[in-house]
C-alpha cells in the first residue's frame, strides 16, 4: 500500500510537519544510538538513487553540518528531494518525533527533530504523521553494524506501530496459503526459475527492502566460505560469458521469497514471472535464420501458453500492474500476446502477418490445399468472405467437403450472396445436395434467382437419385404462363428448364449415343425413345388448353422447341410444312428428318427453289440447311439441287463480281475476291457448334444463327448489298437473353439495324461479343471452346477442325480457281 | 501445348541496367541478329508456307535501335504475360521492354509466325544468360483459357496486344487491352473496291484485325469506328470530298489515313505494354 498523499506532498510541506532529524544538522553523536538513527537516515535515499547523487547531497549535508540554519539544510532537501523516499522519511521522523515525546518532549540538541516553525507541536505532527501512516505498509530494515558491514537486524514495518498489528500477520497467513496453492498449481520453483534477485524490487511491497535483500542475495554467494576456489572461478567465468553482472545463487533466492511473504504482492509475482517467460521465449526466437523451422518454437510456446493459463486462474485481481521496461503490463497484455501466438502458428509452425497473408491467398488460389489445415488452423487464416470462400472452392475441387465437414461455412447463407453456377461445379452441387444442404425445392427457386443454370440441374437429374426432376415442372404451369403475356420473363426462363428436364436429350442419353455410335440398333432404339418421349409432352402441352391449336400458337410453340415435328404436321399437315420449310422456320435438323422420313422430298425442294418469292441467296440457303455436312451425299444432293437452280433460272449466272460462291458447286464462279472465305463455310462452321441450331436470312446479307444449346445468337453478313459474299464485316454474338430483349429494335423491316449492335458495343455490355475476321475460323473455335474435350468428343473436334481448315480452303480455293 | 516449365514462376535475377550496358546489350543484339539473318530468313520462308508475313533484318535492326539510351526504371518482381497475334516485330519489341524494365514476361501468341519467333527469343534469351540476366522472357505456343488459369495467379497482369476476341473471352479486372494495327476501313466508292481487297488481304496476312464497314453512309461509318475503342486506326476509300472532310474531322482518337497506304511503315505503332 503506498499513500497517495505523502507522495503528492513536497519534501518542503513534508517538513513543515514532521521537522528534520537534528543529526542532519549536528553531526556529534558517536553512540549506537547515532548509529542506528544514521542507519534509519540511510534507507530514506530511494532504492534506485545514483550514488553520485547520494554522494554530492551528503557533501552538501556535511559541509552545512553544523553551520547552516534550518532553512539552509530545508534548501538542501528540497534540491535532491528526488532521492528522498518521502514515505521511509515520514515513517523515521515519526519515530524520532514519537521517542522525543516518549523522554519528555526534548528540545534543542537533545531533541531529535527540528522543526521550521519552533512553535509546532510535537503531538500534532505525530499525530499528522501516523494518520498518513495508518494505511501505509512501510518496510525498513533495521540494521545493525556486525564485522564492520551493516546487517540487517530486523524488518520494521510501519503498520505494527502506526496501524493494525495484525495486519503483517494477516498478510503473512494469506500469502503462505497463495504460495502453496501455487505450488501445488505450477509449482514455486517454476515461478521463481525466470527471477534475478532485482526482479523482486518489482513484486516487493517496499522496493527499498526488495533492493536491500537482493543485494544480500548477491553478497552471500560472494562470501559463501561453502564455494571451492574453482567453483567461484567457474561462477566468474559464466557472468563474464553472460555480458558481466552480479552472480547468485537460485536458492538464496528462493529462500529469500519465501522466507519474506509478507512483504509480497503475490499477483505481482505471478505476473511478472508469467511475463519474464514470454520475453524469453520473443527473444529466444531464430530472427536470423527464417526456415521452416524459425521464429517461435511451438514446443516452448505450448509450455508457456498452459503456464499463463495457470497464472490466470491464480490471479485474485487480473488489473494488476506491473511495470516493465516495455511499459505497465497487466493480465491482459498476457492474454493477447498469447492470442497473437495462437493465430499465428498455424500447422505448429509460426507465420507472421505477411506470410499468413501470403498463406491465405495461396489458398484462396488453390496453391496450398486446404486438406492440410486443422479446423481450427483453418479458422487462424479463414476471414474469408462468401465470394472468397466460393472462389477457394472453385480453385479446390476437395474444399468444399472440408468446409462443410467442419462446419466452416454456412451454405444457404453464402448461397444468397454468390451465384452457384458460376462458382460452384455440378459435382458440387451435387454434394450439396446429397448433405441436404441444398434442398430439391430450392433448386427450382435458385434457378429463378440465377444461382443455377440449366446445366446445373442436368446434370443433378444425371447423378443424383433423389432429385425429382420430374416434378419441377409440369406442362399445366408451361402453358399457364405462356397464355399469360405479363409473364413472358418467367415464361422464357420456363420453358427452357422444362425443356431441358421433360424434352431434351438427357446426360445419360448423351452418353448412350457417344458409347454406341457405331450401333445401329442401339440409336435407333433410343431415338425412338426420345422422339416417343417428346410426342408425349407435346401432345401433354396442347391438350393443357385449346388456345394452343390456332395455328400461330403452334408454330410458336414448334419453333420454341416445345412441339414436337411430328405432332405439329399432325396437326397443321404436310403442305403447311412446306410452308415452313419455304420461310426457313423449319429446323435444319428437322428438315433433314423429315427428308430421311420421306415427308419432304427431292420434289418438294425443287417445288419451294421454284417459288419466285425467294432470292437466290435465300434458297442456297435453304439448301445449305437442309444438306449441311461435307460427305458425299449431302454434297452431291446440294450439287443435284444448285444444277436444278441454274436450269429454272437462266438469267443469273455468274458475273464478274462472282454472285453464287460456294463449295463444290457445279458452275464456274469467276471471283475476283481474292482472300475471302465462303460464307457457306462459315456457315458449316456456325452450324456445327449447336446441332439444334436456327437461322433467319435477312435481305440485307445477314444470317441470324440462334444457337439454343449455348444460349446465344450470333449475327454474321454473309453477303453484302450487291448479294456478293461479305468480307471482313465483325460477328456479333450476343446471349440469349440480351438479344430477346433488343430484338424488336435490332432487326428493322428485315435488316439488322447495326446502330443497335454499335451502342451495346459502346455501353461495353458483358452479354456482346465482337469478332473480327483476322483468323475468324480459330476466334470462333476459341470463342466457343470447341476443341474442350469434355463438351465435345473426338470425332466432334475433328469435324469442326475440318470445318475451320474448310472455312481457309475456301480462300484458297478462290485463288486457285481464278489461276 | 507447351509443359509448364517451373522457371516461369521463379523471379528475375536482380540485374542493374547502366546505360553504358544497356547500349552494350542492345549493340550485341544487333550484332547476332546480322550474324544469324540467313536462319531468320529462311524461318520465315517456311512461316510463310502458313502465314505470309514477310520479315525484314533492317527493320529488327530499327528496332533494336530504338532502345539506344532509353531510360530504365527497374521493377521489383514485376511479371506480366502478354497474348498476341505473334508478330515477330512486336515479339522483339516486347522482349526489349522486359530486359529495360526488368519486367518478368510470359509470351502467349497464336500459331503464327512460329519459325521467326522461336529463332528470335533463341537469341534474346542466349544473349541475356551472357549477362546473367535469368528467367525474364518465357513463351507458350497457344492460347488456352484452361493453362491461363494455372500460371495466371503468378502475375501480376495480363496483356493483350491486338486480338480483340481473346480480349473479350478474358474478361477480367487485371486485363489490359493494346491494339496493334486493330482497324476500321470503309469503301464508299465500287472503283475502290480493289484497293479495299489489297488492304484487307496484306492485314490478314500480318495478322491485323481489320474490319469491313459495311454501313450504308459515311456517318454511320464514322459512329462504328467511333464507338470501338479497341482500334487504333481508320482508313477511308472514297472519292467523295465531302465524305472525306467528314471522316478527317470527326474521327476520334485514331490514326487516320484517307486513300493511302497505312502500312507505310512494316512495324504498327507501338505503345509501353510492360508500364
Amino acid at each position: 500500500m503506498k499513500t497517495e498523499k505523502i507522495k503528492k506532498m513536497s519534501i518542503i510541506e513534508i517538513i513543515e510537519k514532521v521537522g528534520i532529524p537534528t543529526l542532519l544538522m549536528y553531526k556529534t553523536y558517536h553512540n549506537e544510538e547515532d548509529l542506528k538513527t544514521e542507519g534509519m537516515l540511510r534507507q530514506t535515499y530511494v532504492y534506485n538513487a545514483s550514488e553520485k547523487e547520494v554522494s554530492e547531497f551528503e557533501e552538501e549535508i556535511k559541509n552545512m553540518q553544523n553551520k547552516g540554519t534550518i532553512q539552509d539544510f530545508i534548501k538542501i532537501l528540497d534540491k535532491y528531494q528526488h532521492i528522498i523516499d518521502k514515505e521511509i522519511y515520514v515513517f523515521a521522523m515519526t519515530g524520532f518525533i514519537a521517542r522525543d515525546i516518549a523522554e519528555g518532549n526534548k528540545e534543542g540538541l537533545n531533541s531529535l527533530v527540528a522543526f521550521p516553525n519552533k512553535k509546532r507541536d510535537k503531538r500534532a505532527s505525530f499525530y499528522f504523521a501516523r494518520d498518513l501512516l495508518k494505511n501505509v505498509d512501510i518496510v525498513v530494515p533495521r540494521f545493525s553494524l556486525k564485522d564492520e558491514q551493516y546487517q540487517i537486524e530486523a524488518i520494521v514495518n510501519s503498520q505494527e506501530y502506526f496501524g493494525n498489528n495484525n495486519f503483517l500477520k494477516k498478510r503473512k497467513e494469506e500469502n503462505d496459503k497463495r504460495f502453496k496453492q501455487i505450488d501445488e498449481t505450477i509449482g514455486l520453483d517454476n515461478v521463481f526459475d525466470p527471477f534475478t534477485p532485482s526482479d523482486m524490487l518489482k513484486f516487493f511491497v517496499y522496493p527499498n527492502l526488495a533492493n536491500l535483500l537482493a543485494n544480500n542475495v548477491y553478497k552471500k554467494l560472494k562470501i559463501n566460505k561453502d564455494l571451492t576456489e574453482s567453483q567461484r572461478k567457474e561462477i566468474e567465468e559464466l557472468i563474464e560469458k553472460n555480458g558481466g553482472g552480479n552472480a547468485f545463487a537460485h536458492e538464496d533466492l528462493n529462500e529469500t521469497i519465501i522466507n519474506n511473504t509478507a512483504y509480497i504482492d503475490v499477483d505481482k509475482m505471478l505476473l511478472l514471472s508469467n511475463i519474464i517467460n514470454i520475453r524469453c521465449l520473443f527473444y529466444n526466437r531464430n530472427r536470423d535464420n527464417r526456415n521452416q523451422d524459425n521464429s517461435y518454437d511451438y514446443d516452448n510456446y505450448l509450455k508457456i501458453k498452459e503456464f499463463s493459463r495457470k497464472v490466470g486462474t491464480l490471479l485474485k485481481n487480473k488489473q494488476t500492474i506491473v511495470e516493465m521496461e516495455e511499459g505497465l503490463v497487466n493480465y491482459k497484455t498476457i492474454e493477447k500476446f498469447i492470442s497473437f501466438l495462437e493465430k499465428h502458428f498455424i500447422n505448429k509452425r509460426f507465420y507472421d502477418d505477411e506470410e499468413i497473408d501470403n498463406l491465405r491467398n495461396d489458398v484462396l488460389n488453390g496453391i496450398v490445399p486446404i486438406s492440410m489445415f486443422s479446423k481450427e488452423d483453418f479458422l487462424k487464416i479463414m476471414n474469408f468472405t462468401s465470394e472468397e470462400l466460393a472462389t477457394l472452392i472453385t480453385k479446390q475441387p476437395d474444399a468444399l467437403e472440408y468446409l462443410v465437414e467442419n462446419d466452416l461455412v454456412n451454405i444457404s447463407r453464402m448461397g444468397s450472396v454468390i451465384d452457384f453456377k458460376k462458382y460452384f461445379t455440378d459435382r458440387q452441387v451435387l454434394y450439396l445436395l446429397s448433405k441436404g444442404i441444398i434442398k430439391n425445392e430450392n433448386v427450382l427457386e435458385m434457378y429463378n434467382k440465377e444461382k443455377f443454370s440449366v446445366d446445373n440441374i442436368r446434370f443433378l437429374q444425371d447423378n443424383f437419385t433423389d432429385f425429382d426432376a420430374t416434378s419441377m415442372t409440369s406442362a399445366e404451369k408451361l402453358v399457364k404462363l405462356y397464355l399469360d403475356p405479363s409473364k413472358k420473363e418467367e415464361f422464357d426462363k420456363y420453358r427452357k428448364i422444362f425443356k431441358a428436364l421433360k424434352i431434351d436429350e438427357t446426360l445419360a442419353e448423351a452418353r448412350l449415343r457417344r458409347e454406341n455410335k457405331d450401333n445401329k440398333k442401339v440409336l435407333d432404339e433410343l431415338d425412338s425413345k426420345i422422339k416417343e418421349r417428346q410426342i408425349e409432352v407435346s401432345s401433354n402441352i396442347l391438350d393443357q388448353s385449346l388456345e394452343l391449336l390456332e395455328e400461330d400458337k403452334l408454330y410458336d410453340l414448334y419453333r420454341m422447341g416445345l412441339i414436337h415435328i411430328e405432332v405439329l404436321v399432325d396437326f397443321v399437315g404436310p403442305t403447311a410444312i412446306n410452308d415452313l420449310y419455304a420461310t426457313g422456320e423449319l429446323k435444319p435438323l428437322d428438315a433433314r428428318k423429315l427428308y430421311n422420313d420421306g415427308i419432304i422430298d427431292e420434289n418438294a425442294i425443287e417445288s419451294v427453289l421454284k417459288d419466285g418469292n425467294l432470292s437466290e441467296t435465300q434458297k442456297l440457303v435453304l439448301i445449305y440447311s437442309t444438306f449441311p455436312s461435307m460427305d458425299q451425299e449431302d454434297k452431291e444432293i446440294r450439287e443435284r439441287l444448285i444444277s436444278y437452280m441454274d436450269k429454272i433460272d437462266d438469267t443469273k449466272t455468274a458475273t464478274n463480281n462472282g454472285t453464287r460462291n460456294h463449295i463444290g458447286g457445279g458452275s464456274n464462279p469467276v471471283v475476283t475476291n481474292k482472300h475471302i472465305t465462303d460464307p457457306c463455310a462459315r456457315w458449316n462452321l456456325i452450324a456445327n457448334i449447336d446441332k439444334d441450331y436456327t437461322q433467319e436470312y435477312l435481305t440485307d446479307g445477314t444470317i441470324i444463327f440462334y444457337l439454343p444449346n449455348e444460349q446465344k445468337y450470333v449475327i454474321e453478313k454473309l453477303y453484302d448489298k450487291n448479294n456478293k459474299p461479305a468480307y471482313g464485316a465483325a460477328t456479333y454474338i450476343l446471349e440469349e437473353n440480351l438479344f430477346d430483349k433488343i430484338k424488336n429494335d435490332l432487326i428493322v423491316n428485315k435488316k439488322v439495324d447495326r446502330s443497335v449492335l454499335i451502342e451495346l458495343n459502346k455501353q461495353k455490355n458483358k452479354e456482346i461479343k465482337k469478332i473480327i475476321h483476322t483468323g475468324w475460323a480459330n476466334s470462333i473455335i476459341k470463342f466457343f471452346d470447341l476443341q474442350n474435350e469434355e463438351k465435345y468428343s473426338e470425332e466432334q473436334i475433328e469435324e469442326i477442325q475440318e470445318l475451320a481448315k474448310q472455312v481457309e480452303i475456301s480462300k484458297t480455293k478462290e485463288e486457285d480457281i481464278l489461276k | 501445348m507447351e509443359k509448364i516449365n517451373d522457371k516461369i514462376f521463379e523471379p528475375v535475377s536482380r540485374y542493374t541496367l547502366p546505360n553504358s550496358m544497356l547500349n552494350e546489350i542492345l549493340d550485341k543484339l544487333k550484332e547476332t541478329l546480322i550474324k544469324n539473318s540467313s536462319q531468320i530468313l529462311d524461318a520465315n520462308k517456311e512461316d510463310v508456307k502458313h502465314n505470309k508475313k514477310q520479315i525484314k533484318i533492317k527493320e529488327l535492326l530499327e528496332i533494336v535501335e530504338n532502345y539506344r539510351n532509353n531510360e530504365c526504371v527497374l521493377n521489383d518482381d514485376e511479371r506480366k504475360i502478354v497474348i498476341y497475334r505473334g508478330d515477330p516485330y512486336l515479339t522483339l519489341h516486347i522482349c526489349l521492354q522486359a530486359i529495360t524494365q526488368r519486367t518478368k514476361v510470359l509470351l502467349i501468341y497464336q500459331q503464327f509466325m512460329l519459325g521467326v519467333n522461336e529463332i528470335l527469343l533463341k537469341i534474346i534469351n542466349g544473349l541475356l544468360e551472357e549477362y546473367k540476366i535469368f528467367n525474364l522472357i518465357y513463351k507458350f505456343d497457344e492460347f488456352s483459357l484452361k493453362e491461363l488459369n494455372k500460371v495466371k495467379t503468378f502475375y501480376d497482369q495480363i496483356i493483350v496486344i491486338g486480338d480483340t476476341t481473346i480480349y473479350q473471352m478474358l474478361n477480367e479486372e487485371n486485363v489490359k487491352f493494346y491494339p496493334y494495327n486493330n482497324i476500321g476501313l470503309y469503301c464508299d466508292s465500287e472503283k475502290l473496291e480493289k484497293l479495299q481487297e489489297a488492304i484487307y488481304i496484306y492485314a490478314n496476312e500480318n495478322e491485323f484485325e481489320l474490319e469491313v464497314i459495311y454501313e450504308d453512309s459515311i456517318d454511320e461509318a464514322i459512329q462504328v469506328i467511333n464507338s470501338d475503342e479497341n482500334k487504333n486506326i481508320a482508313i477511308l476509300l472514297t472519292n467523295d470530298e465531302t465524305n472525306k472532310e467528314k471522316f478527317l474531322n470527326q474521327i476520334k482518337d485514331k490514326e487516320i489515313f484517307v486513300n493511302e497506304n497505312p502500312f507505310k511503315s512494316e512495324v504498327g505503332k507501338v505503345y509501353n505494354y510492360l508500364s
